[in-house]
């Protein structure tokens, strides 16, 4: 698959402002509008900028899948310390709206953004500043050269061009949602980079952190985890039917056993599952976030090691510690966020803190 | 005495060049909540230095007509709120217990502040407040942002310090513009406030003394009538008060000596006993500058209106009282059947004037003398010889009269009246009589000042908002509405704003309020004011004001320092009431002040045989002469007025009184 042609790196990225040098960025939606209406093409009307983050959702079914579990006894409970050794808080966030159609592929402006934020004196602060992009996602395959060098002269353009590309305009517009969404997992890296070399403290990652690559390998054993990824969502549960069971019962303020989940491309994390909240309905999802740490390295290769090989004891401190952290943030809740069962207050700050400044597009 | 252009306007320092302005919030605006070219809203940090009151500048961000506007405007209103959207996530995060363990992370909070626009620079076109940043008010800003550069500094300077206004650690004078304060542009002062605090009371201490300091030159002079109505609140001007390190401090930024005021003078009636003055400013230490008030018949005809009501005087009253004030009084009067001719100077010829009358109507046929019917002059008579009675201690039977020096008033000068120990009918009629003389005096510019401030507190007793339309009522009516012109100023106080006249507070140009009551807070009077602002004013400590003046688009709150005069109750301590004198102990105290060797013994001597209102009759004529020798006038004044009756002769003989030598401070100085 061909991917975007240009890139974002923490080491290309300009470090002295919110935009990132890396990628081509527009000022503003406003900006891009008359830019792609002095081409003389129609733009859409303003009630027809609908972000389409909100209106597209993923397609993937849900699925259970195996792993290599790490610690025999299935659940655990974790002290509610009330104390949280995390720092601060990641999150990135995009903004996408289709502005034309030339020869029926659609322009796609995204306004894309990450940020961390930092506890100081128990008050939420940025850290450094937050990136952000805005840049016009499209297929110079389907949109024409002669359009793309028209167009190119006056917005940031971001090719999204692929090699066996169908030319269904749904199938492009996909393609270029696919795009944002990895400019924006680009960004959130970008920022977990300069954390991790820049700090010493606790960053807590919303989301998984395979995507992090080589960082996400802790070379330290036994690690004292400086970044720790938390996952809301479970439409891929991992474990056995089996273990579901055990699972579905995790009591508030339990934690499942560790587990070692391989990817393909990426390094392996250590997981576990943790109940921070339980639902009076009985609903086995709710408040159930699953912890991600970053793997030593060398655990990545061997799929089918079994635990005496991998020694997770040096480990148990950590996970312990982070389980408790998370259960201490539970609190402020983040309500009215629909997810506030499972959404800690410094990722919600986070969120709300982009969706300000995206306000801005 | 400092001149005002070499004071006011160095006191105005810019501070742009010396620091470094730091942002203090940004100007915020929604199409809920939009700014308006009056009004505007600001966020700021949770640590800014912002409070209700705090003045700020907005500098925009756009030029318009080629200039970029900024605008001045006064903190009225304040919001704080969290990303909190109902309490209830809030017990939900605690799971419904207060005394959980607290969030390691304090919820996102936000200050908003709602400013009311003072001034807009340039004042054309008036738009509304745009996007900018804001900036804590320095000193030049304060001024410029109240309209004070247009009366500050320069050779015509009319600034007059009223306070100092605190900020986020920067103080800036305030000034008030004489011209407004004083007429002839507009004039009057009306103070508020809750009592007990000593706050009216302190400010106009410390007004007057600003005034004294800074009043301009060009405008002549001026002095002060104090009216004190009650306790001994204005009886040790001339002393000097406690001041702290921060009042010190205010008074050299304001530029007003710390100290007492200079030339001070106090009058009080007598008691009505009438020998000893009825004020608490009795201590002999004190007694230098206190000279009794006293008025006979003419002085008090003239007000009779002030003492008799509408129920007293009906038509043929009002009548009969004209012609006695125009023929009889002060000048010889006969009519056949009389038994003598009368020259009626004092209530005592008057009485005798009314018996002559009414007896030779009993004896004649008819029932009226010169048209006037007998029921009326017994009427009338029987009203005015209640006058003495009235107030006793202030109007005299005699006709003596102590009276304050008019004509002869001397610049930065105050003149207290002290009538707090009198009756109602005593207050109103000294009130009365003082204003109009006042006022009579400087119609014809002859009072010896240009200016003269007059204080009254209570002023929801004398000019009530409802009630009777009494003269009192009337006169301070007349002072709001059209003393200005004449130089007479009105400077009053009460507690409740809204029970006065409307017009009297009205026409005051500036108005100070201290901490408020709450119901009156809620009466119509102030709606103008936010929430916030009346809270503060409902908090106020001692020693802060809101002022409003017509230069300032919007109150403002300062500060002020202590008045640099010992405080009515302090002095009451400090110099304890003397023992009530004997008469003996009365006469000597007053004579001395015209003949040193008076000695008490001598006194009690002298007057052993005659009566009590003799003996002050006399002493009241030579104080008025004035002679050389005092103890040859005083006998002959009691020897003129009475002589001894042998009963009395022969009580004194038969009760022989303990003569001896008496030490001269045996009266008790």
């Amino acid at each position: 698959m061909h991917h975007a042609s240009h890139r974002s790196t923490g080491a290309d990225r300009a470090s002295d402002g919110v935009q990132d040098a890396g990628i081509p960025s527009a000022n503003s939606l406003a900006e891009v509008l008359r830019a792609v209406a002095a081409t003389g093409r129609p733009v859409a009307a303003a009630r027809d900028l609908v972000d389409l983050s909100l209106s597209v959702q993923t397609a993937d079914a849900p699925s259970i899948v195996p792993v290599t579990v790490l610690e025999s006894t299935p659940v655990h409970r974790i002290p509610d310390t009330g104390q949280s050794h995390i720092s601060a808080f990641l999150d990135g966030v995009q903004r996408t709206m289709i502005v034309a159609h030339v020869r029926g592929a659609p322009l796609l402006f995204a306004f894309i953004a990450a940020v961390v934020r930092e506890r100081n004196e128990r008050r939420m602060a940025t850290w450094r500043e937050p990136l952000v992009k805005r840049a016009v996602f499209a297929s110079r395959a389907a949109v024409g050269d002669t359009v793309w060098r028209e167009l190119e002269s006056r917005v940031p353009l971001i090719d999204c061009t692929a090699n066996s590309d169908s030319a269904h305009p749904l199938a492009i517009r996909a393609r270029l949602l696919a795009e944002v969404q990895r400019t924006r997992e680009q960004l959130e890296n970008s920022l977990a980079v300069d954390w991790y070399e820049q700090e010493s403290r606790t960053l807590l990652v919303d989301g998984g952190i395979s995507s992090l690559g080589a960082l996400v390998v802790d070379p330290a054993a036994p690690p004292a985890p400086r970044l720790v990824g938390v996952v809301k969502s479970h439409t891929t549960l991992y474990g056995t039917p089996e273990s579901l069971d055990t699972l579905c019962d995790l009591d508030e303020g339990s934690r499942s056993a560790l587990f070692l989940i391989h990817h393909r491309v990426r390094p392996s994390v250590l997981s576990w599952y943790l109940r921070l909240r339980r639902a009076s309905s009985g609903d086995p999802l709710f408040g159930l976030v699953r912890v991600e740490l970053p793997a030593p390295a060398g655990w990545s290769s061997d799929q089918n090691a079994s635990p005496p090989d991998r020694d997770v004891a040096p480990f148990l401190g950590a996970v312990a510690n982070l389980s408790s952290a998370l259960l201490a943030e539970r609190t402020p809740v983040s309500l009215p966020d629909a997810r506030w069962d499972r959404l800690v207050y410094g990722v919600y700050d986070c969120e709300r803190y982009l969706r300000a400044i995206a306000d801005h597009v | 005495m400092s001149s005002p252009e070499s004071t006011a306007a160095s006191s105005i320092r810019d501070h742009s060049n010396d620091i470094e302005s730091v942002p203090l919030g940004r100007v915020v605006a929604t199409e809920r909540k939009p700014n308006t070219s009056h009004e505007f809203h600001f966020w700021t940090a949770l640590d800014a230095p912002v409070g209700i009151g705090t003045i700020v500048r907005v500098e925009g961000a756009i030029p318009v007509g080629g200039v970029i506007p900024r605008v001045y405007g006064v903190v009225t209103e304040g919001f704080s709120y969290s990303d909190l959207q109902t309490p209830l996530h809030d017990v939900l995060g605690l799971g419904g217990k207060p005394d959980a363990r607290a969030s390691l992370t304090d919820r996102t909070e936000i200050r908003l502040y709602t400013a009311q626009v003072l001034r807009h620079v340039p004042e054309e076109p008036l738009q509304p407040v745009p996007m900018g940043t804001v900036y804590l008010a320095d000193d030049r800003d304060v001024a410029v942002a109240l309209r004070m550069d247009a009366y500050v500094g320069g050779e015509t300077s009319t600034a007059i310090p009223i306070g100092v206004y605190r900020a986020g650690g920067m103080r800036s004078p305030i000034y008030v513009d004489a011209d407004f304060l004083l007429g002839p542009e507009a004039a009057h002062l009306n103070i508020s406030g809750v009592s007990g605090l000593a706050t009216k009371t302190s400010a106009i201490e410390w007004l007057l003394q600003s005034i004294f300091a800074h009043f301009p030159p060009q405008k002549g002079s001026i002095a002060a009538v104090c009216f004190n109505v009650k306790g001994p609140d204005l009886l040790f001007l001339d002393q000097p008060g406690r001041l702290d390190d921060a009042d010190r401090e205010m008074y050299d930024m304001l530029r007003v000596p710390a100290a007492p005021f200079r030339n001070v003078r106090y009058f009080a009636p007598y008691t009505a006993r009438g020998w000893a003055l009825d004020t608490l400013r009795s201590n002999e230490a004190l007694a230098h500058n206190v000279t009794p008030l006293t008025w006979g018949l003419s002085e008090v005809l003239q007000f009779a209106d002030v003492l008799l009501n509408k129920d007293d005087i009906d038509a043929k009253a009002d009548a009969l009282i004209d012609f006695i004030r125009e023929r009889v009084v002060g000048r010889e009067f006969h009519d056949t059947g009389l038994e003598r001719k009368h020259f009626v100077q004092s209530f005592a010829d008057l009485d005798a004037w009314f018996r002559d009358v009414l007896r030779k109507l009993e004896e004649g046929q008819g029932d009226t003398w010169r048209t006037h019917h007998a029921a009326t002059i017994r009427k009338v008579r029987n009203r005015l010889s209640n006058l003495s009675t009235r107030c006793a201690g202030l109007v005299t039977d005699d006709g003596a009269v102590s009276d304050l020096p008019y004509g002869s008033f001397e610049d930065r000068a105050v003149y207290v009246i002290d009538v707090a120990q009198g009756e109602e009918d005593a207050q109103d009629l000294v009130f009365a009589r003082v204003v109009s003389k006042l006022r009579e005096h400087l119609e014809r510019r002859e009072l010896g000042v240009d200016h003269v401030i007059v204080f009254v507190d209570e002023l929801n007793k004398y000019a009530p908002g409802d009630g009777p339309d009494t003269y009192v009522r009337k006169m301070l009516l007349d002072i709001a509405e059209r003393g200005r012109y004449l130089g007479l100023v009105l400077f009053s106080a009460q507690q409740f704003r809204s029970q006065v006249h409307r017009r009297v507070v009205g026409n005051a140009g500036t108005a100070l309020f201290g901490r408020m009551d709450g119901d009156e807070l809620a009466t119509p009077g102030y709606q103008v004011l936010g929430p916030a602002v009346k809270a503060r004013l409902a908090t106020l400590d001692k020693g802060q004001l809101m002022v409003r003046h017509p230069h300032f688009a919007q109150p403002v709150f300062v500060r002020f320092p202590r008045p640099a005069v010992m405080s009515g109750r302090e002095g009451v301590e400090r110099f304890p009431q003397a023992a009530v004198p004997t008469l003996a102990q009365a006469v000597t105290r007053d004579l001395r002040r015209l003949d040193d060797a008076i000695e008490l013994g001598w006194v009690q001597t002298t007057i052993l045989l005659y009566e009590d209102s003799d003996v002050i009759a006399a002493r009241s004529a030579v104080l008025q002469r004035q002679p050389t020798d005092v103890k040859a006038a005083f006998k002959s004044e009691l020897q003129k007025r009475s002589r001894p009756s042998a009963t009395t002769v022969e009580r004194a003989a038969v009760r022989p009184r303990a003569l001896r030598d008496f030490a001269k401070d045996e009266y008790g100085g």
